[in-house]
């Protein structure tokens, strides 16, 4: 081979820098031996011979477009290179966040079981919240091998009260709550207050504000209240009652009657598979949500500020559960998408895995910080991700063309290197065989946390609409001195009473019909003169008397 | 008085006000006893020395019944008092086909919602009837009112006066 100049050499060993043609020990010798003046044309001539088949590959176009990671440091393996070395991360940079987004079949999940089951082997503590499959529950026979006891809970075997408090900050705590089942029930405006002043009634109840915190009032405790309370506006009363209901309903006493339930503190000492599979999207919302925002309330008490990851919560599919549609309406951030964002400063990672960024909340995605791409469905994920991991137009047409199950382009937050690189994930054997009965023994570990049932809830079921109507029949001051009216002079037209008690028709005729179906007063069409439309006759009943605590006059 | 609210405080009681109104005399619940029946006239008005038979009727199933007792109390007009024109229709069907098949009665029968009642009271020409009725009595009893004169004129059913 012909020498090279040595500014064409120069040339030669940036360009071969740049597409990591010196990687071995002997390229970086020769590369050090250029630096140091030993420009001989055997030096330059094996520098060239090293760059050169890089140099065919890119004209070939088989060269890839990604750096090789300078990640070989860490407990955490990813995966190997496509030079086949390992990549490593501290496990500690999982943390800042984690998106992982791969269309159905790429190996996510494969990917994620290989990152808790290092997890589990560095006895670091995580959560999966396996949002519609039952897969992640096969981990707890591999964990046990590593002294891990994988904990698999269904959501009926729960118990969570969304009344009772993780911090000494009652009100910082109701605010939560409120903000949430006004937000997951969609409530009106005005049932929001209802509620704020339910939950600040069924806590004085307790004595909460007097500083007794044995017991906690739960939400049966607050649909009671609703339903029983007087002068509760009906409208919102009604919203509030069958939506609780519903919600209260699905949850079951079994899950939500608990004087004193599960702390998300309590259960941050353990590993914990949630299987949410087969529930509502309400009672996902209303379990996982106060569990991260009480977990983090505590941490924040306890004064615990960006220290070291000692809990990693993974959402498995949450495509659902970070979706747009979430986002308020008034264009507040969600509050999923605002805990992703703050729960890393109290020692809580949070990973997410969806098949798709397309409706996956924009304010979510800077908060995951890591972000691992797998194989993706549309022209719109790929733009998307590539210009969320700063890759050019060639590496995002390379990787749409290159990508297959196993292999993952990914971006780390912290450490010294930033660049987008290429890694392949071993396909990981895990036996299915964990059953339903051994799911059940695994929440046995969690039979040594304090529970205190609401036993008066046990059998709880929703009162009937009709009886809830019942309660409303106290008359209004209109009402009332309509009544009076006659039940002074009984026997009159209504066009008599109107004037009386100083009510227009529309209103008189308002009146009349609410009395009417209360039971209060009869009508009776008469002729009273000889031509044009029969009036109304009004007849006070038995009822009304009662009603405005009179004695009903003779006769009637 | 043997009836609900509509039937005594508010028919029965403002046609009473009315005939008193009026300058009549009003009896309720006027005891009829005969050996053919017995029963209560709702109202028994007296005017100028006759008697008006008046019943507060809710339905049209009593009418003939009315009208027994008005004969009974040799009344010379029955005025029979409805809450509204519908049923006045009804009543006063109903003693046309009566008419049409039994004999003819021997007084006037006014068949009127409570308002016409009221109206005609007002103006007197309910009573200016009554008058006309007596005058062609000879004597105030139901035999005297059999005269060849009253029994060819027709009995009046109608819904004015």
């Amino acid at each position: 081979m012909k020498s090279a100049s040595s500014s064409t050499t120069f040339d030669e060993i940036r360009w071969g820098l740049n597409h990591d043609a010196f990687l071995d020990r002997t390229s970086k010798r020769l590369l050090r031996a250029w630096y140091y003046g030993a420009r001989d044309p055997e030096v330059e001539e094996l520098i060239c011979g090293r760059v050169h088949p890089v140099r065919v590959a890119d004209a070939l176009g088989e060269l890839v477009p990604f750096r090789m990671p300078r990640l070989h440091a860490g407990d955490i393996i990813l995966g190997k290179d496509t030079q086949g070395r390992q990549v490593l991360i501290p496990h500690r940079w999982l943390g800042a966040g984690l998106l992982l987004a791969a269309n159905t079949g790429s190996g996510k999940t494969n990917l994620l079981c290989c990152l808790l089951l290092q997890l589990a082997t560095l006895q670091t503590r995580f959560w999966v919240v396996d949002l519609y499959k039952r897969q992640f529950r096969h981990l707890r026979t591999l964990c046990r091998r590593v002294g891990l006891n994988l904990v698999v809970l269904r959501p009926e075997q729960c118990r969570v009260n969304l009344l009772q408090a993780n911090t000494a900050d009652l009100r910082l705590h109701l605010a939560m709550v409120v903000d949430l089942l006004v937000r997951v029930l969609g409530l009106p405006p005005r049932a929001r207050t209802i509620i704020h002043q339910g939950c600040h009634e069924v806590y004085r109840r307790f004595g909460l504000w007097d500083g007794h915190h044995d017991v906690w009032p739960t939400l049966y405790d607050l649909y009671e209240w609703v339903r029983t309370a007087p002068d509760l506006n009906a409208a919102s009363r009604e919203a509030i009652l069958d939506r609780l209901a519903t919600l209260l309903l699905s949850l079951t006493p079994r899950c939500a009657a608990y004087r004193k339930a599960w702390l998300a503190a309590d259960l941050a000492r353990y590993s914990i598979v949630f299987e949410m599979s087969g529930t509502s999207e309400l009672v996902k919302q209303i379990v996982v949500e106060p569990l991260l925002y009480s977990l983090f309330l505590h941490e924040v008490q306890r004064g615990v500020i960006n220290q070291p990851t000692r809990l990693f919560v993974f959402f498995e599919d949450g495509q659902r559960f970070f979706s747009t549609t979430h986002e308020l309406a008034s264009g507040e951030i969600a509050p999923m998408d605002e805990l992703a964002g703050i729960i890393r400063g109290s020692a809580i990672g949070v990973g997410v895995n969806v098949q798709s960024t397309i409706g996956l909340s924009r304010r979510l995605v800077p908060n995951l910080a890591t972000k691992f791409c797998g194989r993706l469905g549309s022209h719109e994920d790929y733009s998307s991700v590539g210009a969320d991991l700063g890759l050019n137009s060639q590496q995002i047409d390379w990787w749409r063309l290159h990508s297959r199950p196993g292999m993952f382009l990914g971006q780390v937050a912290e450490g010294p290197w930033r660049e987008p690189f290429l890694f392949q994930v071993p396909l990981l054997d895990v036996p299915a065989v964990v059953n339903d009965a051994e799911v059940a023994a695994s929440v046995a570990e969690l039979d040594a946390l304090p529970v205190v049932p609401a036993q008066e809830f046990t059998h709880w079921e929703p009162r009937p609409v009709v009886e809830m109507k019942s309660e409303t029949t106290t008359l209004s001051e209109v009402e009332i001195r309509f009544l009076q009216g006659v039940i002074k002079q009984p026997g009159q037209s209504s066009t008599y009473y109107a004037t009386q008690a100083g009510l227009n028709g529309q209103t008189a005729a308002k009146v009349r019909t609410r009395l009417v179906d209360l039971g209060h007063i009869r009508e009776h069409s008469v002729a009273t003169g000889r031509r044009g439309r029969m009036a109304l006759i009004l007849e006070p009943l038995p009822s009304a008397s009662a009603a405005i605590g009179t004695t009903a006059p003779e006769g009637v | 008085m043997r009836g609900g609210f509509l039937h005594n405080q508010v028919l029965a009681a403002r046609v009473e006000h009315a005939f008193r109104a009026s300058g009549a005399e009003v009896c309720r619940e006027y005891r009829i006893v005969t050996s053919a029946l017995e029963g209560y006239v709702d109202l028994m008005v007296t005017c100028g020395g006759r008697r008006i038979a008046c019943e507060i009727e809710l339905t049209a199933e009593r009418i003939y019944w009315d009208v027994a007792k008005a004969q009974a109390m040799h009344a010379v007009l029955l005025l029979i008092v409805v809450p509204n024109e519908q049923l006045a229709r009804t009543v006063r069907q109903k003693l046309t086909d009566r008419q049409t098949t039994r004999r003819p009665l021997k007084l006037s029968v006014f068949c009127l919602t409570v308002g016409a009642v009221l109206e005609a009271l007002r103006n007197k020409s309910l009573l200016k009837s009554v008058l006309n009725v007596d005058t062609t009595l000879i004597h105030p009893t139901i035999t005297s009112a059999t005269t060849s004169s009253e029994r060819s004129r027709p009995c009046k059913f109608n819904g004015g006066t």
